[in-house]
Formats: structure tokens, sequence, C-alpha cells
């Protein structure tokens, strides 16, 4: 046999499985039916085969842009029995934590950078023996430097007398300085000359003040603004101070004294407002406050005059505040507004049904918004994003809803059984008896235009299950 | 399946008694962890291989304990088909 060339750096074919014995061969088929019949073949202290199908995929081939799908394909695993495990590794090491590793026998994992450790440069070898002598020379200066400070030594006892000499002279300074404040007494009585000079510089700062206010009113003048606003601006504390009191107060009145100037400021600027305030007629008021000594409350006690804005030019004058809200009737339940009429974007996801329920309170209310927004919606099924939506108010709560709301959910659910009976939908008839449920008077009045088989079947249903959910009274009697 | 079914099977097959066929079972097993322990595994023709492998020391992270592990070197067996075989399966076809 000849050797190819090109064999020679072929892979040698594996080498084939050994034949096995009749016994053997009995043994894997039946594995393999076992596999095959329940995907699970269990052997006794060997091991447990499993047969796995994955999903089926999509596969694209590149290059040609073919594209087909690969079918299941089937993956058997094996499981080694733990006496298996045991044979094959008798004595494997257990899992340590990681804090309990020594650093060397941590593997490097993937993509972990690698850590090289710093190498430190090598420090030049010191021989003891060059550096003793240099010490012994430390030596020998230190005993020459001993010297030189017994020199400083001697020399610092020569100056000392020369420190002495300062003594001296320093006392022979004293008398200079009882001489310096002799000369600071006689500064003493130019101080008091200056006080005197403050004393008369005090006159002109109250000629500044004067001046100061001259200056300011100059300064209105030329910005244009008048007497009256300037009154206007000194009155507007007291006429805060007036409306707390009478809003504090109620239905009650206040007699204020206040300088002329200001009650005409006053009066123009709270006049337009005019639901809190009514000046009376001033000389009436003054003298029932004559003959009160209570003043104001008992005043405005009495019954209403004439009322006037005119204001009299006397130093003290009196205005009288009466609170209207005594005169308004108290509001009555029906008036009530449990929800206000709103716009309303519909948003990605919504419904009529979903607007009810957040909105209104209650998602069976959806026919409500229905018949508010009937000609924009030809579809109450589909919304679009962005439209506008009215949604109508509510008297009261979804739970008790007034007559009026009640009949205009029931004509909302008459609507939607004319739009779905015209679209043909069978349940159409299932709207009626939302329509009797809300408001039988709605139903009955459009009996003629009806089917009479849906009115039939709506007015024929109990409503007793839905009724009991919401605690509406059923309106049909049943 | 189990041992006691594949017992059955070769005991009905091979004509012989339950305990003569749980015999050979036991002992065909055992020749198989012996070969697959000495020779680093065993190739069983119309069927698969099961190979011993190293798997390297890895560190993993258990989430009970909140701690890494380190798991050391050891010792895996494995099995892999021989694609006769798989082509038998896709054959059969997975039993709904």
């Amino acid at each position: 046999m000849s050797i190819q060339p090109t064999n020679l750096f072929k892979r040698p074919p594996p080498p084939k499985a050994p034949a096995l014995d009749a016994e053997m061969l009995v043994l894997i088929d039946s594995i393999r039916t076992g596999l095959i019949r329940d995907r699970h073949v269990q052997l006794y202290q060997f091991g447990t085969f499993r047969l796995k199908w994955g999903k089926p995929r999509r596969w694209v081939n590149p290059r040609t842009g073919e594209t087909g799908m690969t079918g299941p394909l089937p993956r058997v695993t094996f499981t080694p029995a733990k006496h298996l495990r045991e044979l094959v590794e008798p004595a494997p090491k257990p899992a340590r934590p990681l804090d309990e590793v020594p650093e060397e026998e941590i593997p490097t994992m993937r993509g972990e950078p690698l850590v090289v450790p710093i190498l430190q440069p090598a420090r030049p070898v010191e021989t003891p023996a060059e550096t003793e002598p240099v010490v012994e020379d430390m030596d020998i200066n230190l005993t020459r430097t001993e010297s030189v400070v017994d020199d400083i030594d001697t020399t610092l006892t020569e100056t000392q007398p020369a420190v002495e000499d300062l003594d001296i002279a320093w006392d022979e300074t004293e008398q200079p300085v009882e001489e310096m404040d002799i000369a600071l007494d006689d500064t003493e009585q130019p101080f008091e000359d200056l006080d005197i000079a403050l004393d008369d510089t005090e006159q002109p700062f109250e000629d500044l003040d004067i001046a100061l206010a001259a200056a300011m009113e100059e300064k209105s003048a030329k910005k244009g603004v008048r007497g009256w606003q300037l009154a206007l601006l000194a009155a507007v504390p007291l006429i805060i101070m007036l409306l707390q009191a009478d809003f504090s107060s109620g239905s009650k009145t206040e007699t204020v004294a206040m300088p002329q100037q200001a009650q005409v400021a006053m009066v123009e600027t709270v006049k337009p407002t005019a639901q809190v305030e009514q000046v009376s007629h001033i000389s009436d008021v003054q003298s029932r406050a004559q003959t009160n000594n209570t003043a104001a409350e008992q005043v405005s006690s009495e019954p209403a005059e004439p009322m006037e804005t005119a204001v009299v030019g006397t130093s003290t004058q009196t205005v009288v505040y009466s609170s209207t809200a005594s005169t308004t009737p108290a509001p009555q339940p029906e008036d009530i507004l449990y929800l206000e009429p709103r716009i309303h974007k519909v948003e990605k996801g919504e419904s009529l049904w979903k607007l009810a329920g957040e909105v209104l309170g209650d998602p069976y209310l959806w026919p409500y918004i229905y018949r508010a927004n009937k000609n924009r919606l030809p579809d109450p099924d589909k919304l679009t994003v962005g439209m506008s939506l009215v949604i109508p108010g509510l008297q009261r709560e979804p739970e008790n809803l007034t007559e009026n709301d009640s009949k205009h959910v029931a004509e909302g659910y008459y609507h939607l059984y004319r739009h779905y009976k015209s679209a043909q939908r069978k349940d159409a008839y299932f709207y009626l008896i939302g329509a009797r449920r809300f408001n039988n008077n709605v139903l009955q009045s459009h009996q003629a235009e009806i089917d009479p088989a849906d009115w039939n079947w709506a007015t024929s249903v109990r409503i007793k299950a839905i009724r009991d959910t919401r605690g509406v009274t059923d309106v049909a009697g049943n | 399946m189990t041992t006691t079914e594949i017992i059955k099977i070769l005991a009905g097959q091979l004509g012989i008694s339950q305990v003569a066929a749980r015999e050979v079972v036991h002992k065909k097993l055992a020749d198989l962890s012996r070969q697959i322990r000495d020779e680093g595994g065993v190739a069983l023709r119309g069927f698969g291989k099961i190979t011993v492998q190293m798997v390297q020391a890895r560190r993993n992270y258990i989430p009970g304990k909140s701690k890494y592990y380190l798991i050391p070197a050891h010792k895996h067996v494995k099995f892999s088909s021989y694609p006769s075989f798989r082509k038998r399966l896709k054959e059969e076809g997975p039993e709904e």
C-alpha cells in the first residue's frame, strides 16, 4: 500500500466502536426504545438518559437568501448517577467561598483584565564599611562645633551689660511720657468744642427731613401722581382692615373713623366691587350712633336705608358696610355640582368605557359621554387618538344620579341602541335594558321607534342582578 | 423506563429468567462504568458515546448564599448521541 502525500495531512479516521455482544445489543436497543417511548431511561447506579426536543427554528442562507424551517431537533442528555461520578472521580474537591481561597488559586475568568504585578526597582546595596567612617567624621565635626558654641556663650555674657544700659535709658524716657499725658489733657478741650459743633449741626438735619419731604412731593408731581392717588395709597391699609373685618364678621357692619380724604378714596375704590359694601347716608348713621352707644352692629340690623355713595366732608366720617351674603339664599342640594363638564383629549388605549370609569366614576355611564359627542363619533367603539371629547358634568355622584342625569344616561343608551340596530348588530337590544335601568320613561317615550321584538325582550327581562350590584331602584317595578 | 423494565425486555428477548437478566444488566453496566473510568469513555454503536471531560476551575456566584464560590477543576461525564440515532429519532418525531 502506497502512502499518498495528501493523506499525510489528513486526520486519521476515528476508531470504530468495538463489536457488541448480543446482550449489550439488546440492552442498547431497549434503551433506545425507552427513550423514544418515554423520553426517559433511568439505569440503576449508572445514570439517566433524557430525550428533549428543541423548538423549530427559521433558517436563512445568507449567500442565496433562501429561507426555511428546521423541524424540532432531538437532543439526548445523560446525567451520571452518584455511583458513576464517584467511580470516575473518587475524591472531588469541594467548592469553597472565594474569600477563603488564596489569590494564587483564583482562576482568571474570560474577559477579566490580567493583573500584572508591578516589579519594584532594586535598591542599591549599601555596604556598612563605607558608612562608618562618615559617622566618625561627623563626631569630629560635632566636637568642632562645641567650641564655637562656647564662643557664642561668651559673646552673650558680653552683651548683657548693654541690656542693663537699655533699662537705664528707659527710666530716663519716663519723664517725657508724663509730659505727653499733659499734652493730651490739653487736647480735650478741642473735643468738647467738637460736641458743641455736632449739636449745632442737628438743626440742619431737621431741615433735611423737611427738604426730603419736599423733594418726594416734587418727584411725585413730576411722575404725575395726583393728590387723590396719594390719599388712596394712604388708605390702602385701612381698606384692607375694613374688608377683613367685614368678611370675618359675615353680616355684621362696622363703624370706622377715618380721615376725609381716605374715605373718598375708599368709596371710589370699593364701589365698583360692590358685592360687599353699601354706604349709607352718613348723617343718618351718625344720628343713630349717637342715640345708640353700641354703634354699628345694631345699626345694621335696622331696615336698609336708601344707599348713597357720596361722602360728607367732616373730619370724622362713618362708613357702614353690610355683606350681601346674608341676602343670598342657601345653596340647594340640586345645585351641588359633583363633576364639572370638561374637554378630554383621547390618548392611546382609551375607550368610552374606560373614560367613564376614570372620569365619571362608573364605566356604565359611557353612553352618557357618547350622547354628548354623538355628532363627532361615527362609531362609539372607535376613538381617534388626539380627538377632543366632551365629558358631561354630573350633579351628584354616580351612585345617586339626579333625575336629569339619569334621563341623559338613558337617552345615551337609547342612541346606542339606534346606532347598533342600524349597524345590524344582534345584541343591540341589550342597550334598551340600560335605558330602562336608568330611566324607564325615556324608553317608553321611544316605544314607537323600537322594534317590537326588542321591546318585548327589554321589558320582559328582569334586571334584578344589575340593580343589586349598583343599588339602583328598578323603575319597572320588577 | 427503568432498569426493571429493561430487565423484563432483556429476559423476553434472550429467553432467560428475569433473575439471570438482572445479573446480565448489572454486569454490563458495571463493565461500562469501569471502562468509562479506565479508558475515559465508551462508544456504543448505533447509540452514542460516553466520555469523561475535564472542567476547568471557575468562579460561580451562589445567590442563596450571596457569595462567590470557587468551583475547583473536576471531571464531567458527557454523552453525545450518534447522527444515526438522531436521524432515527427525527423519523419517529416528537410525541404530542
